[in-house]
């Protein structure tokens, strides 16, 4: 997305999710999502299989019994 | 004797040979919180009734002739995101000062209990857990015992700082991304981040369910140890807590070294690194003797996906607080929860996804390799309102590039020691070293770290404040 872009979904999905959304909020809430769109792009582009499932509770290895 | 200076197995044995009573190391905790507080600002607050009887009662048994549990009289203090029975639990924040008091203590606090330590007060945090300097807004900073100019890391900030400070010599904390490891390297204190699913989380505010750990800090390895065996313990009412035993690690821990494979990170753990931690990692090698290089899988990636899913269970989690009373929130971190309740649903689950990969390639590591060594901060204590660092050449932002080595070890789950170190290049300031080792095998990091603390190499100063 554009600055623009951004900072006009800030703006729509504060208005979606009820949270405030003046002008100075909405710009430095937008700073900080375009950062994140930048690393989200990278980890988009892994190619996860699709019977790859989200854990359900995260256990990071079975324990031996 | 300044008893505030002693080890938990210090106190224990001066107080099983009537050395002295614990009510007197509870006094002397008392007195150096008295004097020490507005310096270092780690206290929120005291609970100085419950530890008198608790104390009392320790005194009481020596007295009978029963025998002593192993940690009877030593003082211990917890971030304020854990519930102490009779006290709103704050979590840093003033948003939840409305809420009422907890009926019962956190599981692990019942635990320290059991095990016969003396809860004495409740400790300074980032709010809500988001963030790695404690600079908090609310309750002001939390400042770093070797230099009360610099932040003391976060967001266990507190819990760091009583430790090394000589308030308390244990501490609990959590760890989301960084929380424990941080402030243990920043006030060159032990700190321990176990397995995730290893300690309940029971009876402590959540920031992040899916990856929010609790721990410890100490100021001496075996304190660590013992307390870290007195919390274990199996939950059925925690569905986070994976554990069917105890493993204790006191009795492994003066197994050595020899036969295990260590390494040390490169890759990603080099390049955001400062000479001053790269430093520290290379003499803990040195002393081990340690030459292999190891590179740890997807690490940027990694980072990318815990920041992905800390921002939208943290904002998701606060979504009330953020619509009704988002003037009353941290200022330093509310745009960032904002901004996380905002994320797309596809980034979050995409980031969960990938966890399971990124899991089975770490768990593989693990298959050749016992324990890792890596930096636990890139810097030591920045100047407290530090906004940007300088890393080999990078311009980040303070706050968030404290916890840029720490961040995809907690992803995977891993266990760690974080150990104190000090480097050469700036010696009055500490930089940690993280000691990590394959899910449930503590056992290990611990065995390392009591050969670096047995070399010299890894040790607690004493603060003069």
């Amino acid at each position: 997305m554009t600055d623009e872009q951004t900072h006009k979904f800030v703006q729509t999905s504060a208005l979606a999710l009820g949270l405030p959304a003046d002008e100075a909020r909405v710009a430095r809430v937008a700073a900080h999502f375009k950062r994140t769109e930048v690393m989200a792009q990278l980890l988009d582009q892994v190619d996860c299989p699709v019977d790859l499932e989200i854990a359900e509770i995260y256990c990071p290895k079975p324990i031996e019994s | 004797m300044s008893l505030h200076y002693l080890s938990s197995a210090e106190i224990t044995q001066g107080i099983s040979k009537g050395s002295f009573s614990a009510s007197e190391v509870l006094q002397s905790s008392l007195d150096r919180i008295e004097t020490t507080n507005p310096k270092v600002n780690a206290f929120t607050a005291k609970h100085v009734d419950r530890a008198i009887q608790k104390a009392q009662s320790i005194d009481a048994l020596r007295a009978s002739g029963a025998s002593l549990p192993p940690l009877a009289g030593v003082p211990f203090a917890v971030k304020n995101l854990f519930d102490v029975q009779g006290q709103v639990t704050l979590a840093g924040s003033i948003v939840n000062c409305h809420h009422a008091p907890a009926k019962q203590d956190a599981f692990l606090i019942e635990r320290m209990a059991a095990a016969g330590a003396v809860l004495v007060g409740s400790l300074n945090m980032d709010e809500f857990a988001y963030g790695f300097t404690t600079e908090n807004t609310h309750y002001g900073p939390c400042r770093n015992p070797h230099d009360i100019t610099r932040v003391s890391g976060g967001s266990s900030g507190g819990s760091g700082t009583a430790v090394a400070a000589h308030q308390v010599p244990l501490a609990l904390g959590s760890d989301t991304n960084g929380s424990i490891r941080v402030p243990a390297s920043l006030c060159g204190v032990w700190g321990l981040k176990p397995t995730f699913g290893r300690l309940s989380r029971r009876g402590t505010f959540p920031f992040v369910n899916s990856i929010d750990h609790l721990g410890g800090f100490a100021n001496s390895l075996d304190g660590l140890a013992t307390m870290y065996d007195a919390m274990q313990s199996p939950d059925a009412l925690d569905p986070g807590c994976h554990v069917k035993k105890i493993e204790p690690v006191l009795p492994t821990l003066q197994q050595g070294t020899k036969g295990l494979r260590i390494g040390v990170l490169n890759g990603f753990f080099e390049d955001n690194a400062s000479p001053q931690a790269r430093e520290v990692v290379a003499t803990a090698a040195k002393a081990l003797g340690v030459h292999a290089q190891v590179e740890w899988p997807d690490a940027t990636l990694g980072r990318i996906a815990a920041f992905i899913i800390t921002a939208s269970e943290g904002g998701a989690l606060h979504l009330d607080n953020l619509r009704h009373r988002i003037e009353e929130m941290e200022p330093l971190s509310v745009d960032r929860f904002m901004s996380g309740a905002l994320q797309p649903a596809a980034w979050y689950i995409k980031a969960q996804r990938f966890r399971r990969m990124y899991r089975d390639k770490v768990n593989a590591l693990f298959e050749n390799w016992d324990v890792l060594l890596a930096a636990a901060t890139p810097v030591s204590a920045p100047v407290i309102g530090t906004d940007w660092l300088e890393i080999q050449g990078q311009t980040l932002p303070s706050r968030a590039a404290m916890g840029l080595l720490t961040q995809p070890i907690s992803f995977a789950g891993c266990p760690v020691v974080a150990a104190p170190m000090w480097p050469s290049l700036n010696e009055d300031l500490p930089l940690g070293i993280q000691i990590i080792t394959a899910p449930w095998r503590e056992d290990l990091a611990f065995r390392v770290a009591k050969q670096l603390e047995t070399l010299g190499v890894c040790q607690v100063k004493r603060v003069e404040l």
